[in-house]
Parts: structure tokens; sequence; C-alpha cells
């Protein structure tokens, strides 16, 4: 079922990173059907994107996690709810 | 500081001046106009320069080196077309885990985004296949980019990272700006989940190790062996975990998935919990994933998060450093009716090699070569039939000596892994298994072999024709044979004659002693062209979008 969600992302103002975050997100299986970006300051970015897919959003966050330019995700809800990840809050 | 002091070198002497730092002592490259003041900077420097033929030679020379050494490969060419060249290599690297840098001339930062001679967006291009990448864009960046793209391709999960350096940047004097950057260290794992890890394992009646590459890359296959013998949980290997175990262990149940061992593939099928170590639930090692393993809980550890519930639910997921986690997990185990079980499907499904015939049967002579090579041979191998049996006749006694292309399956990836091995373990026999297929992809390589002198013993497996997908259109397209017929091949032995590496061509049976016998005790690299029967196929086999339990055997008629 597809299903539309929210990310927020804090971008290292470095070259490609805005390219390669939303290459990840595109690739792994979601649809950005929204997205705003605003320079922080002179280092970082904020983007927050509005994504739609059939598939979880925490098995995105976590590609999205490992990319070098992403200082943090900006989370509301509480991270990692899976129980076997909750170890590593 | 006065600027004639201090604007000492070059980009391009600050980045063989970095390589040299990070205890670089081999490259594979090709030189052209963006990365002329590279080469130059290179006449003089202790680094020894492998010349490929064709660039993608040189990408997949750095992925063996680096897989059969466990140091970071590094690989150069120019921009555009020698940049493209390099991209099959840095897949093959990304879907593979391995810590590679491939350095890439760009043209003149004022002529980049103007379509000039040359230029082609390889940072764009590679921004899904590489672990991160970098355009150089001022000359005193590059120590410290240098130093950061080691780190990044060796940390965690390792993989390809790319620098990109415009020809200006290269050719601007510059000061170096030092960095302290180290590998970051795995994360020992937390208590509470091998507490829980612990109690899944005491309380299975069914447990199956299930080791993949990871092990190699985390220096953990001691690990991995001691909790083997520890708990004598029966395990099974995925094509790149091979060379974990001691193939001759009565609990080793082989290689699972498409073309595994079926005893490997039932014990999987009947598992209560998986340990998955370093493992990612491919789909060529899981068949349909909702019929893998059904009745298993998992504990999956990995260095990568991202693995953890991509397409099997883990129970418990044990991230951070492998060899504290493996150790943490001996726990004493009371399987031993589960241990019979499996030795029995062992003995079930051991492979014959019986065959009927006079033609040359390619799994006997694979077992054959593996014996006389020993486990210490490396055997580098290419894609398609031959690969898998390799993976199911050849014998290994570490991760490092099976280098196969696994992930994205590269054509072509033997010759030049098995030129970048050689170079990494010089005191090391190196076998490259191809087919009359893969060959043609990078035959280009025997010039390097012939140059260099490398010793490679090479076996061509021809069946005059691209067999995996011969075997596909016999098994699942009706034995509609389309475009699979190559019995126009050149001949290989006169080929390698040409490139000067001694070659000889066998047919029968009882050539196939002596001739791999010669083979392997004959100084430098030769060729074996071994001739085999068209129409043979690999089993078993799981067809596409089945279950693993649905694994099918060779009708013998």
């Amino acid at each position: 079922m597809m299903r539309e969600q929210y990310m927020r992302v804090l971008l290292r103002r470095s070259e490609g990173a805005l390219l390669r975050l939303i290459g990840t997100v595109q690739r792994r299986g979601f649809e950005v059907t929204d997205i705003a970006t605003h320079a922080q300051d002179q280092d970082s970015w904020l983007v927050m994107l509005k994504v739609e897919s059939a598939r979880e959003l925490r098995l995105l966050e976590r590609q999205v996690e490992k990319l070098y330019d992403v200082i943090e995700l900006i989370e509301e809800a509480p991270r990692f709810e899976h129980p076997a990840l909750a170890a590593y809050a | 500081m006065s600027d004639t002091t201090d604007m000492s070198k070059t980009g391009a002497e600050w980045l063989i001046h970095a390589l040299e730092r990070e205890g670089v002592d081999t490259l594979f490259g090709y030189p052209g106009g963006a990365i002329m003041p590279v080469y130059d900077a290179l006449v003089g420097s202790s680094l020894k320069h492998i010349l490929v033929r064709h660039e993608q030679g040189a990408a997949l020379a750095a992925v063996g080196y680096a897989r059969a050494s466990g140091k970071v490969g590094v690989c150069m060419a120019t921009s555009g077309p020698g940049a493209t060249n390099l991209v099959t290599g840095i897949a093959d690297a990304f879907m593979d885990s391995v810590p590679m840098v491939a350095i890439t001339g760009q043209v003149p930062s004022h002529l980049m985004g103007t379509d000039a001679f040359q230029e082609v967006d390889v940072f764009g291009i590679t921004l899904p296949i590489v672990k991160h990448s970098f355009i150089v864009r001022r000359a005193e960046d590059i120590c410290a980019i240098v130093r950061e793209a080691f780190a990044i391709a060796s940390e965690g999960r390792p993989g390809p990272v790319l620098i990109d350096l415009p020809k200006d940047v290269a050719n601007a004097r510059a000061t170096e700006k030092p960095s302290t950057r180290e590998a970051k260290r795995p994360l020992p794992p937390k208590l509470d989940a091998i507490q829980k890890a612990r109690t899944l394992i005491r309380e299975a009646k069914r447990p199956v190790l299930y080791i993949g590459g990871g092990v190699g890359m985390a220096n953990a296959e001691a690990a991995v062996k001691r909790l083997f013998d520890q708990t004598r949980i029966p395990a099974v290997c995925t094509l790149k975990g091979l060379g974990s175990m001691d193939p001759n262990d009565r609990l080793y149940m082989g290689m699972l998935g498409m073309h595994g061992n079926p005893a490997a593939n039932f014990a999987v099928q009947e598992a209560d919990l998986l340990i998955v170590i370093g493992a990612r639930f491919d789909d060529r090692a899981t068949g349909k994933l909702d019929t893998f393993a059904p009745r298993a809980k998992v504990i999956h550890l990995d260095a990568d998060t991202a693995e953890i519930d991509k397409l099997r639910y883990a129970d418990v997921a044990l991230l951070g450093d492998l060899n504290k986690s493996l150790d943490a997990l001996a726990e004493p185990t009371t399987i031993a009716d589960w241990q019979t079980r499996c030795q029995w499907l062992k003995a079930q499904h051991q492979w014959r090699y019986d065959a009927p015939g006079e033609d040359i049967y390619a799994p006997l002579l694979l077992k054959q070569l593996s014996e006389l090579g020993g486990p210490d041979m490396i055997v580098s191998c290419d894609v398609g039939q031959h690969q898998m049996w390799v993976a199911q006749h050849c014998s290994f006694s570490h991760i490092a000596n099976h280098l196969t292309s696994g992930g994205l399956g590269t054509m072509g990836f033997g010759l030049p892994a098995a030129i970048g091995a050689k170079l990494a373990r010089p005191q090391a026999t190196v076998a490259c298994v191809s087919g009359d297929g893969s060959i043609m992809m990078n035959i280009q390589e025997l010039a390097t072999l012939y140059r260099y002198g490398i010793a490679v013993k090479i076996i061509v497996l021809d069946n005059a024709g691209l067999g995996m997908v011969r075997q596909w259109q016999e098994l699942f397209f009706n034995q509609r044979f389309s475009e699979v017929d190559l019995s126009d091949n050149p001949d290989f032995a006169e080929l390698a004659r040409a490139f000067r590496i001694p070659a000889r061509t066998i047919e029968r049976r009882d050539e196939v002693l002596p001739a791999l016998t010669e083979l392997l005790n004959s100084e430098g690299s030769r060729l074996l062209h071994v001739r085999i029967d068209a129409k043979s196929n690999v089993w078993p086999l799981v067809p596409p979008g089945k279950s693993n339990a649905d694994m099918i055997e060779e009708k013998t008629s």
C-alpha cells in the first residue's frame, strides 16, 4: 500500500550532497513528491522531503544515514522503534 | 614562510605524495590528457604503476588486489572515456563491498560544464555506485581528501571512493593542509542484544550459521571458526563466504542458494534459527524470499545497519565489531538430533564426478585443479557456468583465495582480478578460471601479464557459447536459443601465443591431469584451453522465482 511519509535531513553543504540524497531516495524505491531545502548556515542545508512508497521509511532512513554528507536525520517520532535496534538508538 | 618553499608541490605531486603516505605500493591505470600531470608526478615515485590495456582492467585489477590482500585497491584513468571505462569496476567494488579508491583526471575547472573534449560528469555517473566521492576544487585539499577517501573506503562496510581531479587543480602549486582523519573503529556490540542472541541460540533446536563475505572483510574468519567449533552449529556459506569453513567438516553443509548444495538449502529450510554473519539475504542465496527458511528466527550480524530488516526481519541485530559479537555468542547447544540430521543431509548430497561419456567433465577438472593447486591457491573466476562450478568443486582455505564477482556478476572480472591478486600476493599460485564468453571481455590484459611477467594460470572452459544463458533458454524459455552461439570463437591457444603466453588445447579426459600438472608446475603464465560439451548444465538448480526447497537435480536418462 502506497503511503506518504516525511523525512527531514540535515545535510552538509558539500558538492553533490543534494543529488546524492535525492538519488538515494529514488533508487531505494521512494518517489519524491515534495522537497524544500534551506541553507541553515555556511556548512549545512536542512532538506525536507515528502516521499511516497509502499516500502517502510525506516529502511530508507538507514540508507540515508549512511551517506557521508548527512549530518543527521531529524526525527519527530522516536527513532529505532524496531526492538532489535533499540539498543543502538 | 616564503612562497617558494611553501608552494613546493603541485596538486598532482601532493596526490602521489598522499598515496605513498597511505602505504600504496601498486596502482593500476591508463594515462590520457586530463590526468597527464599525475602521470608526470608519478615518474620517480615509489609507486609501482601497472599499465593495463583497458581502464576496466585497471578497476577490476584493483578489486582483485584489494580482495586478495585486504588493502585498499587503487586505480586511475583520464577524464571522459577513461573514466567511463572504470565504471563497471567501480560498480563491481560497490556491489561486493571492496575497498577501492578510483582517481580520475578531469578537464580544467573553467571548462567543466562546457562539453569540453573528453569531459564527462563522472562524479554524477558514479553517484549510485560509490560509497562516497569528491571533486577536488583546490590543490591544498588533496592530501586531506586522499586521507578521507582511504578512511571511508576501508571503514565499516568497505566500498569504492572516487576522486575526480581537474587538470588545473593538478597543476596548481599549493601548501599541504594535513589531515588527521582515522578510519572509524567498529563499536563493541550491545550487551542486551548479545544476551537476546544467546537466549535464542540456547533455545534453538535447529540452528544454522549462514556465513557471508562480510566475515572476510571484518577479518573474522578465525572468530567464525571458533564459534563453529565451540557450538557445532551446522554451517552454510554464501558464494562470497566460501573459504571460511573447512569443506571436509561433517557439519559444514556447503554453499546455499540457486546453485548451492541441496544439503545446505534443505538445512536452511528446516532451520528454526539463522545466525546470519556478514551476509545480506541476496536473491541468489535465498530463492523466493517469502519461502526462505520459513520457520527460522534471525540473528543478523552486520557492519551495515541498512542491511538489518532490508529483506528479512531480524529478531536480534548485532551491529559493530563482528569479532567481538562472534566471540560473545559461544553458547553451549544441545542439538544432537539436528547435527545427525544435517550429517545425513550432507551424506545424501555429495557431489558426484562419475559423469558418463568421453568429454572433459568440467566439475571434475576443477576439483582436480583445486587438489593439485592446494587450498592456498587463489582462484579468480569469471561469470557464468564455470563460476558456479568453481564455487561447487574448488576448495579454499580463506575467503580471500576465492575471487568471484558475486554482486555485480561482471563478465571479464577473472583475468584482471587475477593480475591484481598476484601482485598483492606474489608468493601465491594464482589461477584464473574463465569461459569462452568471459575471457573475451578483457582478453587484452594478456598483454599486461606478458609485460610485467605476472604468473597467472589461465583455464578457459570453452563450450562454444554463453553456457549459462543457453542453460536458462533450454530450461525456462522452451529451448528457444537466442544469441548464445559462440562456435566461431578464435583459437584461444593461438590467441594466447600471439600475446606471447604459452598455451595448449585439450579435449579428452585423459589429457586433463597431465595438462593441469604442466599448467601449475611450469614457470610464468600459461593458458589451458579446454573444450567441453556445449550442452553441459550447472546442477542442481533453484529455478528463478522458486523456493530453495524446490531445487531440481539433473535428470538422468
